[in-house]
């Protein structure tokens, strides 16, 4: 098959066009740099979701042979392997936007506490930012994108005076903090990226609480609307969609010329050229295209002399608790949708004086499905049948709460992405080969997570859900992908300087969640989009001074 | 554990999972033959005999009150359906079916049949027969709203939250 390539050359390639990607080419094309984006699908018809579809309408309509539209790319298309007993579940969207279509919306700003765990602690190396450097970019995301919550900086999780109005909390999470409060563990407003009033053109939410299956109107941030639509618009981007990228390419000088990819359609091989690519493809594909892109100057992927790209893998550790609040036992049913999922947060504490703990770093707590949903899944493990159990399903529905805490993950230098002797994808490129485990901090970490659930279960005189006290979610659920491109100060031990670019190929940037140097407890998209803000601004910088 | 609860990732997994079940025309096989000229369900994998049984099994589990019970809800016929796409539990399913008429489960008086459940409370045939009932019957329009009374994603101006005093301090 003849190689399509493109004649013209691009001023930058951005590869993807999630929180990431969406970001870099908005941004850019801002600073009046002509983009190239390519994305690996299409893009969405949010007139077609089925945000509004009741639970008994849903089944009605999978019986007349409808289906939901396509949002999550089937593993079997693009698949990726792990080894035996290492199940990894890894979620990706392919198509405008990406992962924040369906994004869980949860805007944790990163604090000091976070940006400096290897300095104190001494595991791995240290963030080569800090607060201070990012503080402007979360402003700015703040304002532009909105984001409810408080203006109540903790020590390890600031404030905005930006925030939209925080939702108020739901009777089970008023409970939950009052309980929180008795046991001096804080549960604060939380912090999540839902239009609380109407923002720079988008409408405000109308509390349906379905946003998992995407918002008909686009009342939070995704990266298609609020991104790459503002960008088309200066007629500064071009998208070419399904181009699933294979490779970065390489000129002579050792310097990144453009990318290969493949028509997910037609399967066709392109190439385009560019001065400078940015990768945002997500952590695990952007870093497979990485470890594919081998050469003479780089045999071992490109940027990979020092061989950090693909190790690091970060995720988080995640388990749920279910329980029944008595005071809501029996009592009326409210419409308890709110702005999809949680509305309150808890932060970490087990850094504060008179704390302890045996493990490092921290955990916080979500509190995902409190007050009634559109199901009653947790009468399944209810006692017996009949009249009694209907009536004790009955009288929980109102009560549930679900305690859902986050833990960081220590970056361990074999939990690892690699391509090495991996399957062919139907394009005849490697796949990737995810290797990873989670250690003996995690589960001491888990230990205390469990320790913080019963603690403030027990000071609710919660009615708890049976559970397993150490099991956790399988690796992957999380969602949270990170650091197998790493940031750091130290060229040997890093793959990026603090501006996304890569140490070896100054005309190469990630920034998608592999650039992270660790995964911290908290969700990362606020904190994608002020990195790839920041390093886009320096990018923009650096081709005005001629360096790029 | 529970599995079943609406956090965001079991939302995503259950929706993808029902989006790639079948084949399209497997679908439109199916639709096509869901509902007869009159409008009745006809079911895909039970027959007559074993749709009454069902239908007094998902009764036992759910029964009728002052508000309508599981198969007011059509629940017997929800689990055909599941059956219908290849849920995984059908093969055991069946095999418990069979096991109940064997005992002439039918034609039990109701404090027997309540027994019989009973004594199989730790099989395998149980569990599902209550997991189903419970998804069946809590999705469907007689168990979320007539029961549970629940009033959910809908068109909102505003979310109140928690008003109750009592529940703050």
């Amino acid at each position: 098959m003849s190689v399509k390539k493109s004649k013209d050359a691009h001023d930058v390639i951005v590869v993807g066009s999630g929180a990431s990607g969406g970001m870099a080419a908005w941004n850019l094309t801002r600073h009046g740099v002509n983009v190239l984006m390519l994305d690996a699908g299409t893009p969405f018809n949010r007139a077609q979701f089925w945000t509004h579809v009741k639970p008994w309408e849903w089944n009605q309509r999978l019986d007349r042979g409808a289906r939901p539209p396509r949002i999550y790319l089937d593993p079997a298309e693009q698949p990726y392997e792990t080894p035996e007993g290492q199940r990894f579940d890894l979620t990706r969207v392919w198509g405008r936007g990406g992962k924040t279509n369906v994004w869980g919306r949860v805007s944790l700003r990163y604090s000091d506490l976070d940006f400096t765990g290897a300095e104190r602690d001494g595991w791995e190396i240290p963030w080569p930012i800090r607060y201070g450097d990012i503080k402007p970019y979360y402003d700015r995301v703040d304002r532009f994108i909105g984001v409810c919550g408080g203006h109540d900086d903790q020590d390890c999780l600031p404030g905005s005076k930006y925030h939209l109005p925080a939702p108020p909390p739901r009777c089970g999470e008023r409970l939950l903090q009052k309980a929180g409060r008795s046991v001096g563990i804080p549960i604060v407003a939380g912090r999540r990226a839902v239009l609380t009033r109407p923002h720079n053109g988008h409408p405000a939410c109308h509390y349906c609480g379905e946003c998992g299956r995407g918002c008909d109107v686009g009342a939070f941030f995704n990266s298609g609307d609020y991104l790459i639509e503002p960008a088309l618009k200066t007629g500064k981007l071009e998208i070419i969609d399904n181009a699933v990228v294979a490779r970065v390419l390489v000129d002579d000088r050792g310097r990144a010329s453009g990318v290969q990819y493949f028509d997910r359609v037609t399967k066709e091989e392109h190439q385009v050229s560019a001065r400078i690519v940015v990768m945002g493809a997500s952590c695990i594909d952007s870093t497979r295209i990485l470890l594919n892109s081998k050469s003479q100057r780089y045999p071992n992927g490109i940027g990979n002399s020092n061989d950090v790209i693909g190790r690091y893998l970060s995720e988080q550790i995640r388990f749920s608790v279910f329980a029944f609040m008595p005071e809501l036992m029996g009592g009326p049913t409210h419409n308890d949708d709110g702005i999809g999922g949680e509305h309150i947060y808890m932060p970490r504490f087990n850094h504060r004086p008179g704390r302890t703990r045996d493990y490092l770093r921290g955990f916080g707590m979500q509190f995902w499905g409190c007050g009634a949903q559109g199901d009653a899944g947790y009468a399944k493990v209810l006692p017996g049948f009949g009249i009694d159990f209907k009536q004790a399903v009955k009288s929980r529905y109102p009560a549930l709460v679900a305690l859902h805490p986050f833990g960081e993950t220590l970056p361990q230098r074999e939990n690892r992405v690699t391509v090495e002797n991996t399957p062919l994808d139907r394009y005849g490129v490697p796949i990737a080969r995810i290797e990873y485990k989670t250690g003996e901090n995690e589960h001491k970490m888990a230990d205390h997570m469990y320790d913080t659930v019963e603690e403030i279960l027990h000071a609710a005189k919660a009615e708890v859900l049976p559970y397993t006290r150490g099991k956790l979610d399988a690796n992957g659920g999380a969602i949270h992908e990170h650091a197998t491109c790493r940031m750091g100060a130290d060229p040997k031990l890093s793959a990026l300087n603090g501006f996304c670019q890569m140490h070896e190929v100054p005309n190469l940037f990630v920034v998608d969640g592999s650039a992270f140097t660790t995964a911290t407890e908290k969700n990362p998209t606020l904190t994608i989009l002020a990195l790839s803000w920041r390093a886009t601004d320096y990018l923009a910088h650096e081709m005005r001074s001629k360096r790029l | 554990m529970v599995n079943v609860m609406k956090t965001r990732r079991s939302a995503i997994k259950s929706i993808a999972v029902a989006a790639v079940s079948l084949p399209a025309a497997a679908q439109i096989q199916q639709s096509e033959t869901l509902v007869n000229v009159k409008g009745a369900y006809v079911p895909q994998v039970f027959d007559a005999d074993q749709m009454k049984t069902v239908a007094r099994l998902v009764d036992l589990i759910i029964p009728r009150t002052n508000t309508p019970g599981a198969s007011d809800a059509r629940v017997h016929e929800f689990i055909d359906r599941a059956f219908s796409r290849g849920d995984w539990r059908k093969d055991q399913f069946l095999a418990g079916l069979q096991q109940l008429n064997d005992a002439m489960f039918d034609t039990l008086p109701e404090e027997q049949q309540t027994e019989k459940l009973n004594s199989i409370s730790d099989s395998p045939f149980f569990k599902h027969l209550k997991d189903l009932t419970v998804d069946g019957y809590y999705t469907s329009k007689e168990g979320l709203v007539q029961e549970l009374g629940w009033s959910g994603n809908t068109y909102l101006a505003e979310f109140k939250g928690c008003t109750h005093p009592e529940h703050q301090s």
